[in-house]
């Protein structure tokens, strides 16, 4: 098959991971590192503070290829071509009071049914500039936990720090009843343990370009 | 139980009950993870199926191999797989205890077998080394009794070959390492609650000749290899290492010396290996460590004992006391603590998990054969740590496609696992203990160089 320089020019860029939106822009890939993820939940209960970590954040991110990703400052406020797809290994979370709540929080999510904690992008857009060069951009997409999918919306924080890495973070507060997770009050401590209902969301998630 | 009832509960109950049968250290213990069980009136909850289950094999079926299977068989996270022993009696004497277990003679069909995914390794020391590296080269999660081998060369090549299986398991048989009391008291001692440390000691005395009946020769060889000085760390070695890591890990100090003793004093049957031992350990600022060891008299059994400026603390299988000196601060919660009458002594009974002894009424509990030993709790450990481990490596292989060592040794350090002896540990001990034979059997004093103990 004979193929033109515009052909020839797609096709390369598709080769070393660029794709094309419905829209015909072309959107750039980054992937998820190693080493440079961190999702945490911070609650509480009737006895002490908890939070549960994990550093396992699989997935992509996919930017319009006219998007300054190495040089934020040049950044336009508004609407932002991107889809971002993010995976999480329920099991994958370690919890501050060791294996006999890791085994509580496991049962409440029902892992062995619903092994991934997952969120897709619907809308995003860029919404101010900082000082120190980070964007912050206004997002909406949907969280599935535990085989629930709510909508979630939140800000969150952009960093270039350097070519090719995009470093996203950000934090939120959700319920464990809106994903159909009923509280733990594990029998352990005379069953005095009752698991708050709230649960804030804090991540930092490092991408690189897939050059 | 809802929040009445456990309001009644702790009603029924009087504080000296309550704090009776331990310490406040370990009330906050209990709210902070301890199973509590209801009332000893209360019908009993019915067991909950396990949340994994590990395939594992056992290759070497020794006295202490069969330990471990029966120790296994009773926790409902092992599916004990196969069963591998060169003698094809021990695996024909196996066959009513774990009837579905594969039967094998040669290691190589267990580390062969995909579905197998941990191996606990109970032959003689001298043998651990070829299966221990081919089994890690296999991707088997590694259980190795201790000593890891009979030569610091070999027990050095071991932890190496651990060193570099990362995203596999290697627990060392250190047994008291994983055990809950000891655990406990650690916490306790490292408080300060005995003072300075100014000696400790520890014994096992079981007369008995070690030495195993066989049909022929060859066999008589192959089992009694612990008679055998060119092959066998003797009892300190054998015995003498889960005491003498203890003694270490709680002291969080080397020996900087070993003099040892010892002869065959009793079982002339052409062993080579001395049936009374002594060894005296030195220590920088500790005081000395003695230990014995004795198939010659059974008198005590075995314990361990530590003794401080205020107070000395014994421990003895699964049980504790401390021993206050007069001129020691009062800790508040002894004047509720149980206390046992020791000739001229009173030992204040250091309990871990206390609540068993409030829902039995303050009576000893007799645990169920196999169950709630050091070796238990052990391979507990080694089983939910295999499981994690393999579960955190498949997830991390999963979200990134790829295994980067430093990111995954980063990952890996904030999994959950349970307490238990790693190759570091394994090591340590085990030329600490070869070299104390080595004291033993020239009776003389060794001074502990720095070089033997790196990896």
């Amino acid at each position: 098959m004979k193929l033109n320089i515009f052909s020839r020019l797609f096709l390369v860029t598709a080769i070393v991971g660029g794709t094309v939106s419905a829209s015909g822009a072309e959107l750039v890939r980054y992937l998820s590192q190693p080493g440079g993820a961190k999702m945490r939940m911070d609650g509480t209960s009737t006895i002490h503070d908890w939070h549960a970590e994990t550093k396992l954040i699989g997935g992509y991110v996919q930017i319009d290829s006219e998007f300054p990703a190495d040089d934020l400052s040049k950044a336009e406020v508004g609407k932002l071509n991107a889809k971002v797809l993010t995976k999480i290994f329920a099991t994958s979370f370690a919890t501050s009071s060791g294996s006999a709540m890791d085994k509580v929080m496991r049962s409440a999510m029902n892992v062995d049914k619903h092994r991934f904690i997952s969120y897709v992008l619907k809308e995003i857009s860029v919404k101010t500039k900082n000082s120190d060069g980070s964007l912050v951009l206004d997002t909406k997409g949907n969280l599935t936990v535990s085989g629930v999918t709510k909508p979630l919306a939140m800000d969150v924080t952009l960093k270039s720090p350097e070519k090719g890495k995009l470093v996203f973070s950000g934090k939120t507060k959700v319920k464990m009843t809106d994903f159909g997770i009923k509280p733990p009050a594990p029998s352990i401590g005379l069953g005095l343990i009752k698991t708050a209902d709230d649960v804030t969301l804090t991540f930092e998630w490092t991408t690189r370009r897939k050059d | 139980m809802n929040q009445d009832e456990a309001k009644k509960i702790m009603e029924d109950w009087d504080r000296r009950d309550f704090l009776k049968g331990g310490s406040l250290t370990a009330l906050v213990s209990m709210l902070g993870g301890v199973e509590m069980r209801a009332p000893a009136q209360d019908a009993p909850e019915a067991p909950k199926p396990p949340a994994f289950k590990v395939n594992i094999a056992v290759i070497g079926l020794g006295p202490w191999g069969r330990e471990i299977t029966h120790t296994l068989l009773k926790l409902p996270e092992a599916n004990v797989h196969t069963l591998c022993d060169t003698y094809a009696a021990m695996l024909r004497r196996m066959r009513r205890y774990a009837p579905d277990a594969k039967k094998v003679e040669n290691y190589k069909e267990v580390l062969a077998d995909k579905e197998v995914q941990a191996v606990c390794i109970a032959t003689g020391s001298h043998e651990h080394k070829k299966i221990v590296i081919e089994a890690l080269k296999a991707g088997k999660h590694v259980y190795c009794e201790a000593p890891l081998a009979h030569t610091i060369e070999d027990a050095r090549e071991i932890a190496k070959a651990a060193r570099e299986s990362y995203a596999q398991v290697f627990q060392a048989g250190l047994n008291y390492r994983s055990d809950p009391q000891r655990h406990f008291i650690l916490d306790f001692f490292w408080s300060g609650a005995a003072g300075k440390t100014v000696m400790s000691r520890s014994q096992w005395h079981k007369k008995n000749s070690w030495r195993y009946a066989s049909p022929n020769r060859e066999r008589e060889q192959q089992i009694n290899w612990r008679l055998n000085k060119d092959l066998s760390p003797g009892l300190v070695g054998e015995m003498g290492i889960q005491q003498i890591d203890t003694n270490n890990w709680f002291l969080k100090a080397r020996p900087k010396a070993v003099t040892g003793f010892g002869g065959i004093l009793h079982w002339n049957d052409g062993r080579s290996v001395p049936d009374t031992v002594q060894a005296m350990f030195e220590y920088e600022e500790k005081g000395n460590y003695i230990y014995d060891a004795a198939l010659t008299n059974s008198f005590d059994s075995d314990y361990e004992m530590i003794y401080g400026t205020y107070a000395a603390i014994m421990t003895r299988g699964n049980k504790a006391w401390m021993f206050k000196e007069v001129d020691s601060p009062l800790l508040g919660w002894e004047v509720y603590a149980r206390k046992d009458e020791f000739y001229k002594e009173t030992g204040i009974a250091l309990v871990a998990n206390a609540t068993k002894l409030i829902a039995a009424r303050d009576q000893d509990v007799e645990d169920e054969k196999y169950t709630n030993t050091p070796l238990s709790h052990s391979m507990a450990a080694f089983l939910h740590n295999s499981n994690e481990l393999g579960a955190a490596i498949k997830n991390f292989e999963e979200t990134f496609g790829f295994l980067d060592k430093d990111s995954v040794l980063d990952y890996l350090k904030s999994l959950n696992l349970k307490p238990a002896a790693g190759f570091t540990e394994g090591f340590e001990a085990t030329v600490t203990v070869l070299k104390a034979n080595e004291a033993v059997l020239a009776s003389k004093r060794i001074e502990y160089k720095p070089e033997w103990f790196q990896i």
